[in-house]
């Protein structure tokens, strides 16, 4: 009866997962969001504003929220702070000058108090760049170790060629249920 | 003159001549025009530039002829120019028409010649096509020889396989035939060893069967001196008995005797006494008579025993006889036994002739008997005297029994003896019976294993046979084979002519094709020209397919486009009407906010104060880009599902920057929309709290 019981609940109410990603503008998040939704890459315009998709990833439904990373809108993301479950967050690996801002921007978001309970997953994206920096470079450059009362977990990726999101997400996935 | 000058003039200008006429014509005109023309400039300029024409014209008419001509040379001239030009005219028709007939025959002979080039190009084409028949034709033949050639080695190949493969299974059954000849004759050699020491065995045993014998005579010779002396013992016994019995009934006698003699004695007178004297006589007549029978009767039972001891005598000179060389020294005892059985039989004879003298003796005493019964009753003397006779006769009797006793014992030993041959005989045949059976069996042995043998020397035959037999079936394979090689080779050889054939063909069709070449360079002028009309109606085709295409592309896209813009057109409605109530509610607020309390105002300003700051940027592209951004967001608030727009109130509420109450409105607004049963929450419930 409980195990009918469950199952029906898990097939009902399975609540959709509400995870956001931030980062810097250009730092590939719309690109993340669509490689995500439909396993392509799509041509991006600087997004003024948000796009939110349901992505479905191993039968967990997603709700995915890629708000704009320019810097007059950065204000913004924490109007959509509320009811998160997991942040996403992109950083280019490329871009060493703007690695600092970055690093602030994520401290700042990760100070809020909407925040507490989200998992962190970074993503150290455009490793097909040349001249890129490393996991453990991004993960330095980041401050990671510093992070504690955080569940997160740092991964390599290329969303151009669509490399490293499947571990991510798996990882993401199983930390959500894992929650639960 | 004219014509000449015309001509010099085309040649030069190459403008047509009629320009020129009206000129000449028009040349008063062309003066007075000069004239009106040059009124103004004459003025100012010398006269020289309007005379020049005249005199040039006047120059030229001059100076061919040399003279001046009038008015009337000029009207005859101008005359006679028309009839030229007339004649010209009709020359230049004429010409036309000539033309005209010309281009009409050449054209004729154009399509006469494009005709025959045609039929001469059908014609190729049709020789052609003929001829490629031909050659596909021996194409196909060819590749239907090939496949031949292809099936027969296929076959070939099988056949091959088949032959291998019998080769095989034959060299296998071989093999195994020759591996069980081997366990055969493994087999018969461990019999052939078993049959040696079986042998040896039995050679071994044969002492012991001697010995055997020996410990069974010895048995069998102590069992008859026990049984001899048993019998011994058993006939003295009923000697005794005998003469215990005899002993009663002479006590019987002679008691009666003394009991007469003492009433005798008495006073019984002599008459009594003879007649106890007859009954005695009586009796003891009845006694002898009686001794009598009983010696009959000993008589016939040794008749008896002496005619079944003949009879046993004879079967064991039988036996004997039948012994035969393997056992002479049997026989030569058989002999001292036979010898001995024929003394023994003399002994009976004189024996038996002994008792008849004493039954003629007995004849004779019973005679003596009856005269002394007639005797009797004189003297009893007699009596006693005939009664020691008899005792003596009895005594002899016993002697002859006892005699008979002897030669009883003896003929027991005799037939014990017999009886030991016989079993030395039993045991010898038994033996002899037991090596015949030895034999036998190893006899039988031998013939199973020879038959063994020939049944494996069949089998092997059999083999042989199956062998030579798979060996025809081979030849007869290879003879299939190299038949079907010859085929192959004739298939060859045939294709080689077809290819032969196929070549010349090719030779021929290299002719025909260059002819065709020929041909063709020839009509490919003709072609070329049509080939060129086509092009151009191709391209034509071509082009205006083009279009189409572009016009269907165009047309998708005006479809496409069409579609967009009535779904554009729905959501702009569906926006409108938000729009529309947005615009109402805003009204509202601002009515109310006209009615509110002043209070609320500052209470905005102080909630909103770090959003602001953070919110409003200074420099104008930024502004631009929050309005675009505000646009963006309130777009998509206003577009999205409920469940995604309660996650934009907050985000609206700061970038309008919305009270906390009228974020609360907006948010239950939000929340009545999803739910099904909720009241719809008014406004003025917000403003007051």
């Amino acid at each position: 009866m409980g195990g009918l019981f469950s199952y029906f609940r898990n097939l009902l109410g399975s609540r959709e997962m509400r995870i956001l990603i931030l980062g810097l503008d250009g730092a590939g998040k719309t690109t993340i969001l669509y490689r995500l939704q439909v396993g392509e890459v799509v041509t991006t315009i600087p997004t003024i504003g948000f796009n939110v998709e349901q992505v479905t990833y191993k039968n967990l439904k997603f709700q995915v929220w890629d708000l704009g990373g320019q810097t007059s809108i950065r204000p913004y993301w924490r109007c959509y702070y509320a009811n998160t479950d997991a942040i996403i967050y992109v950083v280019d690996s490329a871009d060493k000058d703007r690695i600092g801002i970055s690093k602030d921007e994520l401290y700042y978001m990760l100070k809020e108090e909407e925040l507490q309970g989200a998992i962190l997953v970074v993503l150290a994206n455009k490793q097909d760049m040349e001249g890129c920096m490393t996991v453990a470079e991004v993960h330095q450059a980041l401050g990671l170790d510093a992070l504690k009362n955080r569940t997160f977990q740092i991964f390599k990726t290329s969303a151009v060629k669509g490399d490293g999101l499947d571990p991510a997400m798996d990882w993401l996935s199983n930390a959500l249920q894992n929650r639960k | 003159m004219f014509n000449s000058m015309k001509n010099q003039f085309r040649e030069k200008t190459g403008k047509e001549v009629p320009k020129f006429t009206p000129q000449k014509g028009g040349l008063s005109r062309q003066s007075r025009q000069g004239s009106e023309s040059s009124v103004c400039s004459l003025v100012l300029d010398t006269q020289q530039p309007s005379p020049s024409p005249m005199v040039q014209d006047l120059h030229q008419l001059k100076l061919p002829d040399g003279k001046v001509l009038t008015n009337k040379d000029v009207n005859l001239l101008a005359k006679k120019e028309e009839e030229w030009r007339q004649r010209f005219e009709k020359k230049e028709t004429e010409w036309a028409k000539k033309l005209e007939k010309r281009e009409a025959e050449i054209h004729n002979e154009w399509a006469s010649k494009e005709e025959a080039w045609k039929k001469t190009e059908q014609n190729l084409t049709e020789d052609l096509l003929k001829q490629t028949n031909e050659l596909k034709d021996a194409l196909k033949t060819a590749e239907d020889f090939k496949r031949k050639v292809a099936q027969y080695q296929e076959e070939r190949d099988t056949l091959e396989g088949f032959q291998t493969q019998e080769i095989s299974k034959i060299k296998h059954l071989l093999l195994a035939k020759e591996k069980e000849c081997s366990e055969l004759s493994s087999n018969l050699k461990e019999t052939a060893s078993l049959v040696e020491s079986l042998k040896s065995e039995v050679g071994r045993l044969r002492p012991f069967e001697e010995q055997v014998s020996n410990f069974q005579d010895e048995l069998e010779l102590l069992r008859h001196t026990s049984e001899k002396e048993r019998w011994h013992l058993s006939s003295k016994l009923a000697q005794s008995e005998e003469q215990v019995r005899h002993l009663t009934d002479r006590v019987a006698v002679l008691t009666r005797r003394s009991e007469s003699d003492a009433g005798l004695a008495a006073a019984l007178p002599a008459d009594d006494r003879v007649q106890a004297l007859l009954g005695e006589r009586a009796l003891l007549e009845r006694r002898l008579e009686e001794a009598h029978v009983h010696l009959t009767d000993i008589k016939a039972s040794w008749s008896a025993q002496i005619a079944s001891l003949e009879t046993q005598v004879g079967r064991l000179s039988r036996q004997a006889g039948e012994e035969g060389a393997e056992r002479r020294s049997a026989e030569a005892k058989v002999s001292e036994l036979e010898a001995k059985l024929e003394e023994e039989v003399k002994e009976r004879e004189v024996l038996s002739g002994r008792v008849t003298k004493l039954s003629e003796e007995c004849a004779t005493l019973s005679n003596d008997l009856k005269a002394a019964n007639n005797l009797v009753a004189s003297k009893d003397e007699d009596i006693s005297e005939l009664s020691k006779k008899i005792h003596d006769l009895e005594a002899v009797c016993e002697v002859l029994r006892s005699k008979k006793r002897d030669l009883q014992m003896r003929c027991d030993d005799e037939m014990e003896k017999a009886r030991k041959l016989e079993e030395e005989i039993e045991n010898l045949s038994n033996g002899i019976g037991a090596l015949s059976e030895d034999k036998l069996r190893l006899e039988n042995e031998l013939r199973i294993e020879k038959e063994k043998w020939k049944a494996t020397d069949d089998e092997l035959a059999r083999e042989r046979s199956a062998k030579d037999e798979s060996l025809l079936r081979n030849a007869q394979i290879s003879q299939e084979v190299n038949m079907a090689q010859q085929n192959l080779r004739q298939q060859q050889t045939e294709l080689d002519e077809l290819l032969k054939k196929v070549s010349l063909l090719e030779q021929d069709m290299v002719l025909k094709e260059e002819a065709l070449s020929q041909s063709e360079t020839r009509t490919a002028a003709a072609t070329k020209e049509l080939q060129d009309k086509l092009n151009r109606v191709q391209d034509e085709l071509e082009s205006k397919k083009a279009n189409e295409e572009v016009e269907r592309g165009l047309r998708a896209k005006i479809a496409d486009l069409e579609e967009q813009t009535t779904e554009k057109n729905k959501t702009i409605r569906v926006l409108q009407q938000k729009l529309s109530d947005v615009k109402k509610t805003l009204q509202r607020e601002f009515k109310t906010s006209d009615n509110g309390t002043a209070e609320i105002i500052p209470n905005h300003t102080a909630n909103h104060v770090n959003n602001v700051s953070i919110v409003k940027p200074s420099s104008n592209p930024d502004s631009e880009v929050s309005h675009l951004y505000m646009k963006n967001v309130i777009m998509k608030f206003l577009t999205s599902r409920e469940y995604e727009a309660l996650h934009l109130t907050k985000a609206v509420a700061t970038l309008l920057k919305l009270s906390h109450e009228e974020e609360t409105l907006l948010k239950d607004t939000v929340t009545w929309r999803m739910s099904w049963f909720r009241t719809k929450p008014r406004p003025e419930d917000y403003i007051h709290s």
